[in-house]
């Protein structure tokens, strides 16, 4: 089931009611009804990959129990590893078996033998890549007793199922989300308004500008070889845009959704594309990814306190699980070692410049230096989005060889409109730069003015929503 | 709680209100699915033919041309799935019914049922031609309120169509296409490309919708009524683009059913020389010309088929 649409208008009402006027008292009962709730929203897709949900919950249950039972290290070892297996094995299997065979069968390819490619072909289950993060940091966190084994089956369930970060997160951590579910949850009306001003964000972001986006950079992609270098530019601009509306408009939906039953969830975007430098942009872009990698993988390989090359080699190891994590294709790997590449000068840098959380605070407009760095750092953004985007290796190349031509100085071919209305949707988040979200507009006294707010607000999704468009990060 | 539900209900008003207008008008504006509905209930006794298919025929075949009464019944998007259930729905209702034309296209044998393009039109099958479509849930909203199937802004131009036009109806009495809506931002090659590669699904298996034509012949063939399987025209752009094997299948199970069924013929107009590009809209729909030329060889084969199914028989 999807956010943006009428099915999910009438399921969460129905959620929302039973969860707060019949199971009000109730908090088991209210934990085993988000368990149906979310068993049925994700059901709704394809019911069949609700046992892979399932699987990962019973293992990382049972797995999590049993490490609390015993000191040995080589059975808590040998926990450790089935879990990671089952999960890991769940995800390889839907999500890269069919790569690495096609990659396999085209090396052999390369070198003049023909291998028959296998008929098979493997349906990729929503989320597989967030849920399988985080039931896997239940159980490292258990292993490493960072926490404590969860005993309730029903709120374990819960957590590793809770329909609004189910499909594309925020990957929680057990230690933030699983106590959650063992304090009696009360309804609060500023949360609430709070988690219904996100939600509209995240509508808005994604129906009006995600949605819109899509279709130029749909028709440009599609069409690259016919069209001047300029156009291209702001095809790869405009993905940019698609996918940080996308994703963080789904993470605005999910976080307001969640409060709304009473549940905090952790915050995955905080303004990226006003970063000043690379560096600066992981902290902000998919925090909750970012941050995953950093506990579970950078850290254990020895994070920031090792030689220089062991650094290094850490650093494109992260970037090589993202890109892997992103998607089976040589295109999302050649995205991330590039991230990877120029990141390193801000990791290594002697004299790294940091930066201050909020931008010039207190200032309506930028200083010409953080402007500057912002739009650098933007530019470097957009430019290798297009890897991102690309369907494989070979259209990437291609699309990035048509760009970078002489008819980048021709006109063109853009709403210009548009465009202008995104960068204004951008100057907005740079007045809010300081503020938990763009509608965190609390502190705006006026009555009319909020309203006035939230009437456009909703007037624009219905009036400039586009046609619906899968939500991006769904396939990873 | 009881102050966030009266807030929240305050800006839903408004939602609320646009959603009954948007209600009010899928139910009382007439369009082409109400249209052909009363059309055929109004001409049901004198109906001697009726076409099936989707934009192809719908725009390729226009029933002025024939010698019989003949009604035209095939939409937009409208595949074999929805053919058979106007089929069953009318076949009995018809009582002078003396043939069918059933138009199988490229994409017409492997197409599965509810796609994106059946997503919403499923809906006004079953709310405004009567059918019991089996694909539209029970327990989805969107079975009992039509401005749910469409997103706002396209409620919004068909609403300023209605204001301009006075009406959302795009056919003749007789179920022809009048009204021909695409924009054509292209070359007619790039546009063949395009289209060819719209109409691509990459599969190969036909059982399904083979099943449901056959289906079709044997209840004409029981009722004595003639089926004629047509492959409407293209041009040489679309043609270029389409997958040759894919479509060398189509032809090859087209050919079967006319050879195992006496009471069917088959007529492969797909590449027919006759058609020029100035016959067409754009890469494979037909314009007034071209239905006229269409219509014609159509009419004719019908008239060859009488004579022929006599001797076959």
């Amino acid at each position: 089931m999807l956010f943006n649409t009428v099915d999910f208008a009438f399921f969460f009402p129905v959620v929302f009611f039973i969860y707060w006027f019949l199971l009000k008292k109730d908090l088991k009962a209210q934990n085993f009804f988000i368990v149906i709730a979310s068993y049925f929203f994700y059901g709704f897709w394809d019911w069949r990959f609700l046992s892979l949900i399932f699987i990962s919950s019973l293992v990382d249950y049972v797995v999590g129990l049993q490490l609390g039972r015993t000191e040995n290290s080589r059975s808590r070892k040998f926990l450790l590893i089935t879990s990671i297996v089952v999960n890991v094995g769940i995800l390889f299997f839907f999500k890269y078996f069919s790569f690495f065979l096609f990659s396999f069968v085209d090396s052999f390819k390369f070198f003049g033998n023909e291998i028959e490619k296998s008929t098979l072909q493997i349906i990729l289950p929503a989320g597989i890549g967030f849920y399988t993060l985080q039931t896997l940091s239940y159980t490292i966190d258990v292993y490493q007793k960072k926490i404590t084994p969860h005993k309730d089956p029903v709120s374990f369930f819960a957590f590793v199922s809770f329909f609004p970060q189910l499909v594309a997160g925020p990957i929680e951590r057990a230690s933030h989300l699983l106590p959650q579910f063992n304090t009696q949850r009360k309804f609060k009306y500023n949360r609430a308004v709070d988690g219904s001003r996100q939600i509209l964000l995240g509508l808005f972001k994604k129906m009006v500008i995600a949605d819109n986006c899509a279709m130029i950079v749909n028709d440009i992609f599609a069409n690259y070889e016919t069209l001047p270098a300029s156009t291209l530019f702001f095809g790869v601009m405009f993905f940019k845009l698609q996918i940080y509306a996308d994703f963080s408009g789904y993470s605005d939906i999910a976080i307001g959704t969640a409060r709304l039953l009473g549940f905090d969830l952790m915050k995955n975007f905080n303004f990226p594309y006003l970063s000043r430098n690379l560096s600066e942009y992981w902290k902000r872009w998919h925090i909750s990814l970012s941050t995953w990698l950093r506990d579970y993988i950078y850290i254990p390989l020895g994070g920031s306190r090792v030689t220089k090359s062991r650094k290094i080699f850490n650093i494109y190891i992260v970037f090589l699980v993202s890109g892997l994590w992103h998607g089976a294709n040589w295109t999302f790997l050649a995205w991330s070692l590039l991230h990877a590449t120029f990141l390193l000068p801000f990791i290594l840098g002697k004299n790294r410049k940091k930066y201050e959380p909020i931008a010039d605070e207190g200032k309506l407009l930028p200083s010409f230096s953080t402007f500057w760095r912002i739009v650098c750092t933007f530019l470097f953004l957009v430019l290798i989005s297009g890897f991102f985007r690309a369907e494989s290796m070979e259209h990437a190349v291609n699309y990035y060889r048509h760009l970078f031509s002489f008819s980048i100085f021709e006109n063109p071919h853009i709403n210009l409109s548009f465009l202008a209305f995104i960068f204004f949707f951008l100057f907005l988040e740079w007045l809010q730069r300081g503020r938990e979200h763009l509608m965190d507009i609390g502190n705006i006294k006026s009555r009319i003015v909020r309203y006035g707010i939230y009437f456009a607000v909703i007037f624009g999704i219905f009036y400039f929503g586009a046609a619906s468009q899968v939500f991006i990060y769904f396939q990873f | 709680m009881k102050k966030y539900l009266l807030k929240s209900l305050f800006f839903l008003i408004p939602v609320l209100l646009v959603w009954m207008v948007a209600e009010i008008f899928y139910r009382t504006a007439e369009n082409n699915y109400t249209y052909k509905t009363e059309k055929i209930q109004e001409g049901k006794d004198e109906i001697k033919g009726l076409i099936f298919g989707n934009s192809h025929t719908f725009f390729g075949l226009n029933p002025a041309y024939f010698q019989q009464n003949v009604f035209n019944l095939a939409n937009v998007s409208q595949n074999i799935y929805f053919d058979q259930l106007l089929f069953e729905k009318y076949v009995d209702e018809l009582p002078n019914l003396e043939f069918i034309v059933l138009s199988v296209e490229y994409s017409s044998l492997s197409q599965q049922d509810n796609t994106s393009e059946d997503v919403w039109r499923k809906y006004f099958y079953e709310a405004q031609m009567d059918l019991d479509v089996p694909i539209v849930s029970d327990f989805n909203p969107r079975k009992y309120s039509l401005a749910l199937t469409r997103r706002f802004n396209v409620t919004k131009d068909y609403f300023k169509t209605y204001l301009e036009e006075g009406t959302l109806v795009t056919a003749d009495e007789k179920g022809w296409a009048t009204n021909y809506e695409g924009q054509i931002d292209y070359s007619i090659e790039k546009l063949g490309e395009i289209v060819a590669a719209k109409h691509e699904d990459g599969l190969l298996d036909f059982s399904k919708n083979e099943k449901r034509l056959q289906e079709i012949i044997q209840m004409c063939k029981k009722r004595g009524i003639k089926v004629l399987i047509v492959n409407m025209p293209v041009t040489k752009a679309y043609f270029s683009h389409i997958n040759k094997e894919k479509w060398y299948k189509i032809t090859q199970i087209c050919q079967k059913l006319a050879e195992e069924h006496q009471n069917v013929v088959y007529l492969p107009l797909f590449k027919n020389e006759k058609f020029e590009l100035s016959d067409f809209y754009d890469a494979d729909h037909l314009n007034h010309s071209g239905a006229e030329k269409a219509s014609g060889i159509v009419n004719q084969e019908l008239f060859l088929m009488q004579n022929f199914l006599k001797q076959k028989n």
